[in-house]
């Protein structure tokens, strides 16, 4: 008996995965929270995960966070797929809906962070290839910048303008309703 | 900082089309980018996976003699948000010689073709207010044209396409007609837009307007015509006609099987990226064919997905148009009452009478109702598309 709980434990362990973050922090995660990443996934196919996968691209802090959201997303994607056979239909409907808005509000709740943290979550997601956070990121500052003019713009992203003063006017003059 | 392509392609691709033409002056490089016909069709996916509840209407004023020119306004209308306004997104352009009566519009990725009974067309982008005329085309004998309007996933690239009769004979004795169809490409930055000749249809093309698929036009074609009774509508056969843009050739199909011809109250529509029939066999009655066109086969099969009745008496046709939800369409009779229709059960919920209870809002507050002015309502679904029409 004794023996057979720790079996399970071992295969439970065997799928996890250890992430080491720029400043050597190391985060255990299941291979289910880390195979989000698509670079975290492939590395696991290619059988170099053992030792743990070092991201020297991803300091602790902000490694804390992307897992974290991998977290939610794995259990939402997982409770997705074992939910449609043990429900009935209006009842998977429900849940499925349930889950849907709780994780909308965990995404809510997530971005709720400043300029920095988003950029550097943004640069996270695309280094280990994160779909959905990089989406999720990308739309929060899509939606900040909208309104802006391109000499906010420029401000912003460090933007030098290189258009000649001939040519902005002309560029202007094109497309003055959008300035309205 | 943030790589340039996480930001062009991550984030600036999901601004609206305002934001970006705007942002075209921020620099060469944005400049640039922002005007390639690749980031146009990144910015128009994510832009429809994102929202698909937006609409435009374009009232199309009808007069019964000939009119030097008409008023052509496009408006933003919502539906699920708000049934009974819709806002000015295009105002009418200045033409010299303004805009000849135009007929049914026809839509592609929120692009909008006008084309009208002189042969004149026009393709508009109401997100980026370009306004283009197109070159006129072969000339055409009969004023009964019409012209169809698409997108080829195969190069990437928007055509136009007419039909026209071309006549033969000596001198002022015309002892032959026959049928052409001809093709006008844009949307990769060519140079110039011009029309490139087709094969000739198998049969002559009818005077209806035709539907557009990815890839492909349907127009209705007069396939063969019982001997004596030319005008009996009934006695004609139409079949559908296929033209592959990629292999630019037609292949026959037939009519569902509710009727051998299009008749004058039988309409072709686009439904949720389906070829739909509506078919209407009386005043109070309405039923939508939906076809599965297996383009490996060039197989067409109908299914009748549903049978209406019409609470109100249509007097000429009923339009379908998709909505953002697969079992629901809006069906609109005459291109006047607009309702939403459930496939699954066929009932009928009323929207809005685009005539009578519909405000149309100008700048500043200026807003008008049509009343009983000859004007039909034809709803087109929309997206807010960055695409270029013109020549860059």
């Amino acid at each position: 008996m004794a023996s057979a709980g720790s079996g399970d434990e071992k295969a439970a362990a065997a799928a996890m995965i250890t992430l080491i973050s720029s400043d050597n922090e190391k985060f255990e995660v299941t291979e289910a929270t880390a195979t989000l990443s698509q670079t975290i996934r492939h590395m696991i196919e290619d059988g170099c995960t053992d030792g743990g996968v070092p991201l020297p691209n991803v300091t602790s802090k902000i490694l804390a966070r992307v897992i974290e959201y991998c977290k939610k997303h794995a259990t939402a994607a997982a409770g997705e797929e074992g939910s449609s056979s043990s429900f009935s239909d209006a009842a998977f409907l429900e849940v499925d809906r349930a889950f849907l808005e709780e994780l909308e509000e965990f995404d809510d709740a997530f971005l709720e962070v400043d300029r920095a943290t988003l950029f550097d979550l943004i640069l996270a997601a695309n280094y280990l290839d994160i779909k959905g956070l990089l989406n999720l990121t990308c739309q929060k500052v899509a939606d900040s910048v909208k309104g802006k003019t391109p000499e906010q713009i420029r401000e912003m992203y460090n933007i030098v303008n290189d258009l000649t003063p001939e040519e902005e006017a002309e560029i202007r003059r094109e497309t003055q309703w959008a300035f309205e | 900082m943030i790589p340039d392509e996480v930001l062009l392609f991550g984030i600036l691709v999901r601004l609206p089309v305002k934001s970006l033409v705007r942002f075209k002056s921020v620099c060469k490089a944005w400049c640039a980018i922002i005007a390639t016909s690749h980031f146009a069709r990144l910015h128009l996916e994510l832009a429809r996976a994102s929202s698909s509840t937006a609409h435009l209407l374009v009232p199309l004023p009808w007069k019964k003699r000939a009119v030097p020119f008409v008023f052509l306004n496009i408006y933003s209308f919502q539906p699920s948000v708000e049934s009974n306004v819709a806002k000015l997104t295009m105002a009418n352009k200045d033409r010299p010689n303004g805009i000849p009566q135009f007929t049914i519009p026809l839509h592609c990725d929120g692009l909008i073709l006008i084309p009208s009974i002189t042969g004149h067309t026009f393709v508009c982008n109401p997100a980026t207010k370009e306004f283009v005329e197109l070159p006129l085309g072969t000339p055409n004998v009969v004023s009964n044209q019409r012209v169809a309007f698409g997108f080829d996933p195969s190069s990437g690239t928007y055509k136009v396409a007419r039909h026209f009769l071309r006549s033969h004979g000596e001198g002022k004795k015309v002892t032959e007609f026959n049928v052409g169809h001809e093709v006008l490409t844009f949307g990769d930055g060519r140079e110039t837009l011009e029309w490139k000749a087709t094969i000739d249809p198998p049969h002559p093309i009818k005077g209806r307007t035709p539907i557009c698929l990815p890839g492909f036009f349907y127009w209705s074609a007069v396939q063969s015509v019982a001997d004596d009774d030319a005008y009996q509508a009934e006695l004609t056969t139409d079949a559908i006609l296929r033209f592959s843009m990629r292999d630019e050739t037609f292949t026959v199909h037939p009519n569902p099987p509710c009727r051998s011809c299009l008749g004058f109250t039988d309409m072709m529509c686009e439904l949720g990226g389906k070829l739909c029939y509506v078919h209407s066999p009386s005043l109070l009655q309405v039923s939508i064919w939906l076809a599965q066109d297996d383009g490996h086969n060039n197989v067409i099969t109908w299914t009748l997905r549903r049978r209406v009745s019409l609470p109100i008496p249509r007097s000429d046709r009923v339009f379908a148009c998709a909505s953002a939800d697969q079992d629901t369409v809006f069906l609109s009779l005459d291109a006047r009452d607009l309702f939403k229709c459930n496939l699954n059960d066929g009932s009928l919920e009323k929207v809005v009478d685009t005539r009578h209870g519909l405000w149309y809002h100008h700048e500043e507050g200026v807003k008008f109702v049509h009343g009983s002015l000859p004007f039909s309502h034809y709803m087109v679904p929309y997206v807010e598309p960055l695409l270029r029409i013109g020549p860059c």
